[in-house]
């Protein structure tokens, strides 16, 4: 079948295979054969091979819906919050489910890493670093003088930064899960 | 007149993607077809506009998903293997489940857009 194969074809269906790359051999035969035998029913119908090549779009992008599809379902099946976040964030741009756990996700490490900084530097300088209140003021981080204010947290600081730090790995583990099962179909 | 059109392309795209799953369900009901008779049958018959990209990567995620199995059959009055798809137990659940969502949908729609009366002019 090679041998007589049209060279549009033949060359679609190397760039089709080599797009694939990353799925199991057996997807990918199946993927391009699919592809092959959609084209030649087309072309058995009186379509050009040309017009159904293009019908079907470049082949790296025919590949992606594909690829997409089986990252999803591969990082669902790891269950590793690293594959979790990077599937995420691949669909980010395509599903708003993806786009709202990853605004959320986003924002929960921003906290973190802030909250992180501050309760490093009350290590090296508990007495002006916290969270400050006074009548004209409410923040968390250095004050040039602590008698200005009272801190409110005193040695809380590192406990509720390693809450954070925990919070927000359980958080993007959930929200990835939640958010890449309602783009892969239900099983 | 070129811009109602595309807006009226553009409209009909984004409801096309709720059905086409629901229309996939559908015509696997009846019996195992191949992907380009899926196509035909969708394009055709119930006038979706899917393209030729999208309905083989939509098929490859519903079977990932449990909801249809495939199987290469040789027909003995064609050259060339097929992909044929058909239902599972789980895809007929959810095309039960997906019809009922469908119908009170399209009872609620039909209501609300009577209830609008014709658009003046």
């Amino acid at each position: 079948m090679t041998q007589k194969e049209h060279p549009r074809l033949a060359a679609y269906a190397r760039e089709l295979r080599w797009a694939l790359s990353a799925l199991p051999d057996a997807d990918r035969d199946s993927i391009v054969d699919e592809m092959r035998s959609h084209v030649l029913d087309r072309v058995d119908a009186g379509a050009s091979v040309e017009d159904t090549l293009a019908a079907l779009g470049p082949a790296d992008d025919y590949a992606s819906a594909f690829r997409d599809a089986y990252t999803v379902a591969t990082s669902l099946s790891s269950g590793r919050t690293p594959h979790l976040l990077g599937a995420l964030m691949r669909n980010v741009a395509n599903s708003v489910s993806a786009a709202v756990a990853g605004i959320v996700i986003l924002g929960a490490w921003m906290f973190t890493l802030m909250i992180g900084n501050v309760a490093l530097l009350k290590i090296s300088d508990p007495a002006h670093v916290g969270l400050w209140k006074s009548d004209h003021f409410f923040f968390i981080g250095i004050i040039d003088d602590p008698s200005t204010g009272r801190e409110l947290l005193g040695p809380w600081l590192l406990p509720i930064a390693l809450a954070s730090l925990v919070i927000s790995l359980l958080l993007t583990r959930w929200l990835a899960v939640w958010a890449l099962r309602r783009i892969a179909p239900r099983r | 007149m070129a811009r109602d059109a595309k807006r009226t392309g553009n409209r009909r795209t984004q409801m096309n993607k709720g059905v086409v799953e629901l229309a996939l369900l559908s015509i696997l009901r009846e019996r195992a077809h191949y992907g380009l008779e899926i196509l035909d049958r969708m394009n055709g018959e119930v006038g979706l506009e899917v393209a030729d990209g999208t309905i083989y990567p939509l098929l490859h995620r519903m079977e990932t998903g449990g909801f249809i199995t495939s199987e290469w059959v040789i027909e003995p009055d064609h050259a060339r293997p097929r992909k044929y798809y058909a239902l599972t137990v789980q895809g007929r659940a959810e095309l039960r489940a997906m019809a009922t969502e469908w119908r009170d949908l399209s009872k609620r729609i039909n209501a609300l857009v009577g209830k609008a009366g014709p658009e003046k002019e």
